[in-house]
């Protein structure tokens, strides 16, 4: 405990002061130097300088002495669990940009979807207005509108179902079985003339040659398009029409 | 800080004088920079950096700068947990730094050290002579040096209680002593630095 090798740091310390404490600690202008008080008038000169070298332990710092600030300022930056300054303000302000706006695009794409499928179901089951059924007949293939089924006695649509899918209209000349009368044929005589003219309501007509009696006999009712009738009575559409005779 | 009277200027602890003290408007600072305000982090950074600076130079002279970068991490790692005055703040800023460098005096044990005359006579550390001290008329710098040149111990309670500000009983519980032996390590630092400054013939 006393021996050579260990030093006075390591030795304990005891709680009564020895008589050489006390007079290390007696000096008050060691007390005022070290208190910052007032500095007694009898203070040895190199007691002076002392209080020179200590306070130019607290000067203003040196240049030196302030060169670690950008580090030590990234590192408050990055500190861990504490709300971020202005850049991460800024990227908390977009975060929540982009969910909102990603669930109101969801939100809009799954109404129209909807929309749409029900509009696509109402028109296909007949049941929109008139000029809406008829624009879903045009764009999606629905059926067309009751009001035209009713229109037009004479005339027969291109796929011979003048009903339109046995839509509750029946068309004149139909039968109600809703086979639809096929457009009137005539006996062709093979003549170029007796085709068909497709008119733009997408309806056939015939163009009877003079060898007809005029009387539109209906070949077959099938309800087949028949852009080329023929006189078999096949469904089947020819180039050439085949005359019977 | 000394006027020529022999009267002591203040503390700048107590007064705020001396632009190394935060004074009345700590708890502000402090609670700004635990908030997230950058400049009020760089108030306390400007205020306890040159401190720890001189502290360190004097206990952990060859890693100062290492052991100081260290001790802002840490002080920054706990910054939102730390409650205290300015006192307090004092306190935990140099008792982190003395830690550290206390690990690094660890690690440079656990290393082989070379024999000093395979070390080029450039690299030697120089010690302060008392005519270039005096020369310089007392920086900041050559002060620090002149303590190094104390015993550790006496050199640390002196930096504890005259650049960090802190008082008897604070520096004891920091240095792990009694605050009686503060008070002679602190004496017999200063009587020894006065010896010093007899011996070299300083006059200021």
């Amino acid at each position: 405990m006393t021996g050579r090798d260990v030093p006075d740091d390591d030795m304990p310390n005891f709680p009564w002061p020895s008589r050489r404490v006390a007079s290390v600690t007696g000096d008050p202008s060691l007390a005022a130097l070290l208190a910052w008080a007032q500095f007694p008038q009898n203070a040895a000169p190199e007691m002076r300088r002392v209080g020179e070298i200590l306070a130019a332990l607290t000067a203003g710092p040196a240049d030196d002495e302030l060169t670690g600030e950008t580090a030590a300022l990234a590192a408050y930056r990055n500190r861990p669990g504490v709300p971020r300054p202005v850049r991460g303000a800024r990227r908390r302000r977009r975060r929540p940009l982009f969910p909102a706006l990603s669930a109101k695009a969801a939100a809009a794409v799954a109404a129209a979807v909807l929309g749409f499928a029900a509009l696509a179901t109402a028109a296909y089951t007949g049941v929109l207005p008139a000029p809406v059924q008829r624009l879903a007949h045009v764009i999606i293939g629905a059926p067309s509108a009751r009001g035209e089924l009713t229109t037009g006695s004479s005339q027969v649509s291109p796929n011979g179902a003048t009903g339109g899918n046995g839509a509750s209209g029946r068309p004149n000349g139909a039968s109600p079985t809703g086979r639809a009368h096929p457009s009137p044929t005539p006996h062709a005589t093979g003549s170029p003339s007796t085709q068909p003219t497709p008119q733009d309501s997408g309806q056939t007509s015939t163009q009877p040659t003079p060898q007809d009696s005029g009387t539109p006999t209906p070949t077959h009712s099938k309800g087949k398009p028949t852009t080329h009738p023929t006189p078999h009575g096949s469904g089947k559409p020819t180039s050439h029409p085949t005359p019977h005779q | 800080m000394w006027s020529q009277g022999g009267e002591v200027a203040g503390h700048p602890l107590r007064d705020g004088q001396g632009g190394s003290v935060i004074g009345e408007g700590f708890a502000a600072v402090l609670g700004a920079a635990q908030q997230g305000s950058e400049a009020a982090f760089s108030r306390l950074w400007r205020d306890g950096n040159p401190a720890l600076l001189r502290y360190v130079r004097v206990v952990a002279p060859e890693v100062a700068e290492d052991v100081v970068a260290e001790t802002w991490l840490q002080v920054v790692r706990g910054l939102a947990d730390f409650r205290g005055d300015e006192q307090a703040w004092r306190a935990w800023l140099f008792t982190t730094a003395r830690r550290r460098a206390i690990d690094y005096g660890r690690r440079r044990a656990r290393r082989p050290a070379g024999a000093l005359d395979e070390v080029p006579p450039g690299l030697l550390p120089v010690t302060p002579d008392a005519a270039d001290l005096a020369i310089e008329r007392m920086g900041t710098r050559s002060a620090v040096a002149l303590l190094a040149g104390l015993p550790t111990t006496q050199a640390e309670v002196i930096l504890l209680r005259v650049v960090a500000g802190l008082d008897t009983e604070t520096v004891a519980q920091l240095v792990g002593r009694s605050p009686g032996a503060v008070r002679v390590a602190a004496h017999r630092g200063l009587r020894r630095l006065a010896e010093m400054l007899a011996e070299a013939g300083v006059t200021l």
